[in-house]
């Protein structure tokens, strides 16, 4: 099956700008300025989250739960616990994956869809807080109390995917409430981050190896 | 004469369409065949499901997505749309009495004969005939085999054995193997065995799913849930 083939070696960078948009989208300000301060001042991330996928198709939402964790410059572990394990691990530049299968964490081909340098051109311009810079979103500040970072796509290929992303910011200085991904045809991702703790010291080798 | 030559052709041409429907000996005794042993384990209403499904390829090459199917059985209608574990939709598709629009494609998912192929795999799995008509069966050693014909001159092959495993296989009008599925674990009252897997065969693909059941509810299908 070519195309399931084709698929498997060259998925859009779309999945990897989510996931490294979020994490480490920590911070409060009144302008971009102000949020690139404050996520280039944040050392470590960790915390839970509950994603809630809406559809309309669905009868409710498809709640998936998990953790992440981050740590500067360039580390990231994303873990989803249910309703299927799977662990993304980012770690100077190195990008693996894991899902569950058979009781033990085997590697998923996904992480070798993408091609290494947008995952780290997307690493690199959240560590930087640098929205405005990125390539595939502009960015913009809106509302207030609490303050919203608006992420809107620059291409229409890549609106194709993702129409807008949304993250909420929580009245905590840094820290995160939501990520909002809005997708065509009346579909969205909430995740809602719990238990943020900032700073907190995060041993390197969670970031390198699975569970 | 002109009776036995038309009989002899209609012997010929009819059992080299659907070879594997010729009595055969190595399957045991042949037996009436019984809905309890020849029919296939899944929902009998109108339903939807959701899985976690791990795609395996050749050279040991694996990825997992989530795989929600909606299927009114009443009227022919099939949703099936795929997800990446980070909540993104990869693939939508209705598929309307073998009429398969695409609502959403992800490249390369939106080429070639992948939304076929898709819905080809989702109805083996869970959509397959029922009927006892035409079904030849066997029963060999408590191990019971019935095959029936399909709409392509194909064949339909179920094995069941006293423990309650189910093996479902798919054969082209040559008698060659094109899909290979069976399910573990236990049956929900809805009809959702909670573990299959399919393989199929490179005739048709080259390609293994492993799927997990999430969840499964029956539904009374309204249209909009399969409307883009």
């Amino acid at each position: 099956m070519t195309i399931m083939k084709r698929y498997f070696r060259s998925i859009s960078p779309a999945v990897f700008a989510l996931l490294v948009f979020a994490p480490p989208a920590e911070c409060r300000g009144s302008d971009l300025e102000t949020v690139r301060q404050s996520m280039s001042a944040v050392k470590s991330i960790s915390a839970e989250f509950i994603q809630s996928k809406n559809m309309k198709i669905l009868s409710k939402p498809l709640i998936s739960k998990g953790h992440f964790y981050y740590l500067a410059p360039g580390n990231l572990r994303w873990e989803y616990d249910s309703p299927v394990k799977n662990v993304l691990l980012m770690d100077r530049g190195t990008i693996r994956k894991y899902s569950w299968r058979d009781g033990r964490f085997e590697p998923d081909l996904s992480s070798r869809l993408e091609p290494i340098r947008v995952v780290m051109e997307q690493i690199s311009g959240c560590l930087n807080g640098s929205f405005a810079e990125n390539k595939y979103f502009a960015a913009s500040l809106t509302g207030s109390a609490p303050e919203k970072i608006e992420l809107l796509p620059r291409s229409d290929e890549f609106a194709k995917m993702i129409q807008r992303i949304i993250i909420t910011l929580s009245k905590v200085p840094g820290v995160i409430q939501t990520v909002e991904i809005l997708e065509p045809g009346n579909s969205s991702t909430l995740i809602k981050f719990d238990r943020v703790q900032l700073d907190a010291p995060l041993p390197d080798k969670i970031f390198q190896s699975v569970p | 004469m002109k009776r036995a030559a038309f009989l002899g052709l209609f012997l010929v041409f009819g059992t080299a369409c659907q070879p594997l429907l010729r009595p055969d000996r190595s399957l045991g005794s042949p037996v009436p065949p019984e809905a309890a042993s020849c029919s296939i384990p899944h929902p009998q209403k109108s339903f939807r499901a959701i899985h976690a499904v791990d795609i395996s390829l050749p050279l040991g090459r694996q990825s997992t997505v989530l795989g929600i199917i909606i299927a009114d059985l009443a009227s022919g209608r099939l949703r099936t749309t795929l997800l990446s574990l980070e909540g993104l939709m990869l693939f939508d598709a209705t598929s309307v009495n073998s009429v398969t629009r695409v609502h959403h494609a992800l490249p390369p998912l939106d080429a070639g004969a992948f939304a076929e192929n898709l819905v080809a795999d989702v109805k083996f799995l869970f959509w397959p005939e029922n009927s006892t008509a035409g079904i030849q069966a066997w029963r060999k050693d408590g191990v019971t085999t019935c095959r029936r014909a399909t709409g392509r001159a194909g064949t339909l092959e179920t094995v069941s054995a006293g423990s309650g495993a189910r093996i479902l296989r798919q054969y082209d009008e040559k008698g060659r193997l094109l899909r290979e599925a069976a399910a573990s674990g236990p049956v929900s009252p809805e009809g959702f065995p909670q573990k299959m897997r399919l393989e199929v065969h490179p005739l048709a693909g080259d390609y293994s799913l492993s799927l997990e059941l999430v969840e499964g509810e029956l539904i009374g299908p309204s249209d909009s849930l399969f409307e883009p």
